[in-house]
């Protein structure tokens, strides 16, 4: 816990273009009230703000959307900020005490677009990929990562059953022709002319 | 002297019909004015689905894998424009330049898949229950698909619905993030140049309400492909239900990650700093959920 605190307050925020920048700015004021709120939600709810929670100070950041990456610790599941997307750099850790429990509360929210293990467990590896309620489940790497030729989307409210990428999304922007084509030279009727 | 960008409508830069523009300012620095961009409305939305299908007649009967070379050449100058965009792209949208080159690979992985696809779009072939006679199925293009993008990946996401719908055979109006227009300019300029048929892209920029909803409602648009909020999705969702439109939709994520006792610490360290505050947060797939497991 101390290590991610440590290392979030490290990243170094800035303009984009600039090389040394780590994190950049949010993308407008409507982005950055609402990661104000629900950190302010998430604290109201009994959960502690560990790092962050505030924009960062000095004046090349006073004219952005600047936000300092924000840890919150303590968050239970179906408090607010576990529950609802914030688009934004905040962290929730939430402590469970079993894999079992851990997919409970990953399939107990209303999205399922992506989750990822860290384990060296193969057993553990392969009932999180079967049990895990998402679109897309990534092993021993973080849920950024999709690949081009592979389909991408989710469950539940992330989605409609439609993928992105890979083979799929062919289908999707195109439409089934069936043709058939009698060269027998008479009338076959299928499912009576049955004797073949 | 502010830039004052157009849309691409009916194979030229088009003014909007409203006469009504909006700022693009950059988020690291809202001093800097970037340019401005049309406000559009229904009549534009009007004049994009008029000129798609006839676009559409003669992209839908060009074959398939000369469509997939339009495509590659999308890919090439993707890579050579690289820097040039991704530049633009951090100047308006705020993340990294190292993220935003990353946000036109993708565009250049999918341009080159899509290509390879256009010499498979397999049908099948299937015996016929009956003698002398033959079945089979085969993929069609569909018609005009309108495509509504989000912010945080400006290039990268608006690829994984125009090229695949452009390979099918589709013509495309595509309605950008208000957030990120000028990426949305770069990249039809970039089509352009790879020689794709003017009237096959439309660009029509504006607001979710006004340019978004007349696009989603015009009866001459066959497919919606949306990226963005659950809400919104809804909304569509329901017009597009009620007019028998085909709908793709990309929604909300949460994004747990499960870090168990015996995991490589450091390395689901690297990988929750990477999830949760790279593009400062700001992906369908950031990591806002972090879930320890002290007995497994």
């Amino acid at each position: 816990m101390q290590l991610i605190c440590e290392r979030a307050e490290r990243l170094r925020l800035g303009p984009g273009l600039e090389p040394v920048t780590e994190v950049g700015p949010l993308i407008n004021e409507a982005a950055r009230k609402k990661v104000e709120y629900y950190v302010g939600v998430g604290q109201e709810e009994g959960a502690r703000l560990a790092t962050g929670g505030a924009k960062p100070a000095g004046k090349a950041f006073e004219c952005g959307w600047f936000y300092r990456p924000t840890v919150l610790t303590g968050v239970k599941p179906g408090m607010r900020v576990e529950q609802e997307e914030i688009f934004g750099p905040v962290l929730s850790v939430i402590r469970v005490g079993s894999l079992d429990e851990a997919i409970r509360v990953n399939n107990d929210v209303a999205y399922g677009l992506s989750s990822s293990i860290y384990t060296r467990n193969v057993n553990a590896a392969f009932r999180a990929m079967q049990d895990l309620d998402n679109g897309i489940t990534y092993v021993n790497a973080p849920t950024i990562g999709a690949e081009a030729h592979l389909p991408f989307g989710g469950v539940k409210q992330t989605g409609n059953g439609h993928r992105e990428g890979g083979w799929e999304v062919y289908d999707f922007y195109s439409e089934t022709k069936v043709v058939y084509v009698d060269y027998s030279g008479k009338l076959q009727r299928a499912q009576i002319d049955t004797e073949g | 002297m502010t830039e004052t960008f157009r849309n691409f409508i009916a194979g030229q830069w088009a003014p909007p019909a409203t006469d009504d523009y909006f700022e693009n300012r950059n988020p690291a620095d809202w001093n800097d004015l970037i340019g401005l961009f049309p406000k559009s409305g229904p009549e534009d939305v009007r004049r994009a689905v008029e000129s798609a299908r006839r676009g559409f007649v003669e992209w839908s009967r060009t074959p398939a894998p000369v469509r997939g070379e339009v495509l590659h050449r999308v890919g090439d100058l993707l890579v050579e424009q690289k820097e040039r965009i991704a530049r633009a792209m951090t100047r308006e949208m705020g993340k990294v330049v190292l993220e935003t080159k990353g946000d036109v690979q993708e565009g250049v992985d999918t341009a080159y898949y899509a290509h390879t696809e256009g010499r498979r779009l397999f049908g099948r072939t299937v015996p016929s229950e009956l003698r002398n006679k033959w079945a089979m199925s085969y993929r069609r293009p569909i018609g005009v698909a309108g495509v509504i993008t989000p912010f945080n990946f400006p290039l990268a996401v608006p690829t994984w619905k125009l090229f695949p719908a452009l390979l099918c055979g589709n013509a495309v109006i595509w309605k950008p993030s208000e957030d990120v227009p000028h990426t949305a300019n770069l990249l039809v300029e970039v089509l352009l140049e790879a020689g794709l048929p003017p009237e096959v892209i439309q660009v029509v920029h504006g607001l979710g309400e006004a340019a978004g909803k007349a696009l989603v409602e015009h009866p001459g648009v066959d497919v919606i492909s949306f990226t963005g909020s659950t809400d919104t999705g809804a909304i569509i969702g329901a017009t597009c239900g009620r007019m028998h439109k085909r709908l793709s939709l990309e929604m909300g994520g949460k994004n747990a990650m499960i870090v168990l006792e015996d995991a490589d610490l450091d390395l689901a360290l690297d990988g929750v700093l990477w999830g949760a505050f790279g593009t400062t947060g700001q992906r369908c797939t950031a990591r806002s959920g972090y879930t320890t497991s002290s007995c497994s």
